[in-house]
């Protein structure tokens, strides 16, 4: 799943992409609010982690750009001003959640879990598509069997974004705006060599290919 | 009671009576001089026709010429009378005095007095006399007239008087009540801005009022903004020290969480990490409540309450919390938005922290603000219950896990003179706290 990370500060930006790309996710990090609107408009993130003080354009008006313009995209807003009135005036500007700093960083990975999770309408804490069930926190999955299957970081976010759709068409240009980070080499073939190799780990029957069009995982629901 | 419109009504009341009973009594004196003077020329008029009519004989005995009087003074107790007295010691007398005196004295020649005596019957009479020499003899002549019907038509006449005053005089003040009233109408429709001002519906005065209070609406709105300018500085400037000092802060809590650093100086940086964090939340909400009778805006219930059980909701996701509240739906008087907030935020967010699963709050605005939030947690023991109650205790230190939030109630508490109770949830057998703030005291 790919994120858009909104933060100024020089050291904590990069330091929490590290974390989340870590935690599995994809990260595009952005560090003020002229740009951040911009990206939020132009890609398709999954969710975004939003500071509010940003240089060039503040972090609520980004916000609220989006939402008037019509953006769904979930959004954890991220900031030093955690008094309540300024959680209360964060969610009424479209914020779904708001974390105060400081803050540990298991909060906020399980607060962005949760918020994924009411974004994708799904209410078990765990992902089990198709005989497959997925261990996020852990980034291997289990088959039907009980064996436990390693993933490499791409192959994890590739195969937590096919279960999140089972049974949708998927195409590779989707599946590569979600799966990969903004400025990385998106060359389509390397979807398909993933795809060969999830095959290999999980069986052939899967992930149903459709020529020109894309790919379906666990058949059509 | 200093009432602007009673000293009004007093004080032309008064003018108006003082005003009309001089009128009343200068009409009443020119009367009764007028109708004075009316009779006594009549009377002198009569007496100088007695003069006329008056004859001696060869013996010098004196009578009065037939025909010649009128026929008034014939009728006994006609209120029409006379008296001749000679110099010889004569008396002619009118029929209608039959035999009472009207007066003895003699006057001389050319002396004239008017009088005002009782007659018969007590009838009052104005009595006319005058001194004359005629035949070679002193002459008295004495003319009176009954005045009791004229002065009877004198006072009622004064009586009418005293009544149309009486009725002018109301009208006048029902006019000026109304003149008065529409006058005020400006001052009334101040007040009622002045309660939208409470409430928080209008952060201005309209200044389209009357001259004469116009400076001071307009000094009001000056301070309301002075006052609502001053608020929303020092709130920005706390906020940007919060992400001034947070962002710094944030680093070292990362740090601390960080798998690489060594395990003793992760425990040593998380506590150091957690005190400081704790000390700059207090003192920074400490500073940002703005207190009773601020410019800021106010809170309506029906819209913050809702988005912040959403904030709590997203805060504790993972415990699945019913929240049902209880709350008017307009603006409550004369507290602070930000202020109430903080207060609600904090005792929600403990009782979120301490249910299993159900968390009530009500608001109810009477002459105070009464606000109850109860959860269905293990609640507190009785100590802890009397620690908390304490006058003066510190809260935080008394227990743990209540953390800094109730502290920083207790001040807000404080600033509205309000009190600030907990015991057992009959409802829902967790903890109740009950707050009630009086923001107008």
């Amino acid at each position: 799943m790919r994120l858009l990370l909104v933060e100024d500060d020089a050291i904590l930006g990069p330091r929490l992409r590290q974390d989340l790309r870590t935690a599995g996710y994809a990260v595009d990090l952005v560090d003020n609010g002229i740009d951040a609107q911009f990206q939020g408009e132009e890609e398709a993130y999954d969710a975004v982690i939003l500071d509010l003080g940003l240089p060039g354009r503040p972090g609520l008006e980004v916000l609220q750009n989006w939402r008037k313009a019509g953006s769904a995209l979930p959004v954890i807003v991220l900031t030093a001003r955690d008094a309540w009135h300024e959680r209360v005036d964060g969610l009424k500007a479209g914020a779904d959640d708001y974390l105060g700093k400081p803050f540990h960083q298991e909060e906020l990975l399980a607060r962005l879990d949760a918020l994924l999770r009411r974004a994708q309408e799904r209410s078990e804490p765990q992902l089990a598509v198709a005989g497959l069930t997925l261990d996020e926190e852990r980034q291997c999955v289990k088959l039907a069997d009980g064996e436990t299957i390693e993933l490499t970081g791409t192959e994890f976010r590739l195969l937590r974004y096919m279960m999140i759709n089972p049974g949708k068409l998927l195409s590779k240009s989707r599946i590569t705006e979600h799966v990969y980070e903004g400025d990385s080499d998106r060359d389509s073939n390397v979807i398909e060599a993933y795809i060969k190799r999830l095959r290999q780990k999980l069986g052939k029957s899967l992930i149903e290919t459709r020529r020109g069009q894309g790919y379906i995982f666990g058949g059509e629901a | 009671m200093n009432s602007l419109s009673q000293r009004l009504h007093i004080g032309l009341g008064l003018s108006l009576v003082l005003l009309m009973a001089l009128i009343g009594w200068l009409i009443y004196d020119q009367n009764q001089r007028m109708i004075d003077d009316l009779v006594v020329s009549r009377l002198e008029h009569d007496g100088e026709g007695l003069l006329a009519a008056l004859q001696f004989d060869a013996d010098g005995k004196a009578t009065l010429a037939e025909g010649s009087l009128s026929a008034i003074y014939q009728q006994p107790l006609s209120g029409h009378y006379f008296l001749l007295l000679t110099e010889k010691g004569e008396v002619l007398r009118s029929r209608s005095l039959w035999d009472v005196e009207l007066s003895g004295n003699r006057l001389t020649t050319g002396e004239q007095r008017v009088d005002r005596i009782t007659g018969p019957a007590e009838q009052p009479l104005i009595l006319w006399a005058g001194g004359y020499h005629k035949a070679n003899q002193n002459v008295t002549i004495m003319v009176a007239e009954d005045i009791s019907q004229l002065q009877q038509r004198l006072l009622e006449n004064a009586m009418l008087l005293l009544a149309l005053t009486v009725i002018f005089l109301f009208l006048i003040l029902f006019i000026q009540r109304h003149i008065v009233r529409s006058s005020f109408a400006p001052l009334r429709q101040l007040g009622q801005e002045i309660e939208q001002l409470e409430r928080g519906d209008i952060d201005q005065l309209t200044e389209a009022v009357p001259l004469e209070v116009q400076p001071l609406v307009v000094e009001v709105n000056r301070l309301l903004m002075v006052m609502g300018q001053r608020l929303d500085r020092s709130r920005n400037a706390l906020g940007n020290l919060a992400h001034a000092l947070k962002g710094p802060l944030n680093l070292l809590t990362q740090l601390a969480d960080h798998s690489e650093t060594p395990e003793t100086l992760r425990q040593e940086l998380q506590q150091h990490t957690t005190v400081l964090q704790q000390q700059i939340e207090h003192e920074l909400s400490r500073a940002r409540l703005a207190g009773a009778g601020s410019a800021g805006q106010r809170f309506n219930p029906a819209e913050e309450l809702p988005a912040l059980i959403k904030v709590l909701e997203r805060i504790y996701h993972d415990k699945n919390i019913k929240f049902d509240y209880h709350a008017p739906q307009q603006n409550l008087n004369n507290i602070d938005r930000h202020d109430l907030l903080e207060l609600l935020g904090n005792l929600l967010d403990n009782a979120a922290k301490w249910t299993k699963t159900r968390v009530h709050c009500s608001i109810e605005q009477t002459d105070v603000i009464h606000i109850v939030v109860e959860d269905d947690g293990a609640g507190v023991t009785e100590e802890e219950l009397a620690a908390l109650t304490q006058r003066g205790h510190r809260v935080d230190e008394s227990l743990p896990g209540h953390g800094l939030g109730l502290a920083i109630v207790k001040e807000i508490v404080e600033l509205y003179n309000g009190t600030l109770q907990f015991d057992a949830s009959l409802e829902l057998g967790g903890l109740r706290v009950q707050v009630s703030l009086s923001p107008d005291q």
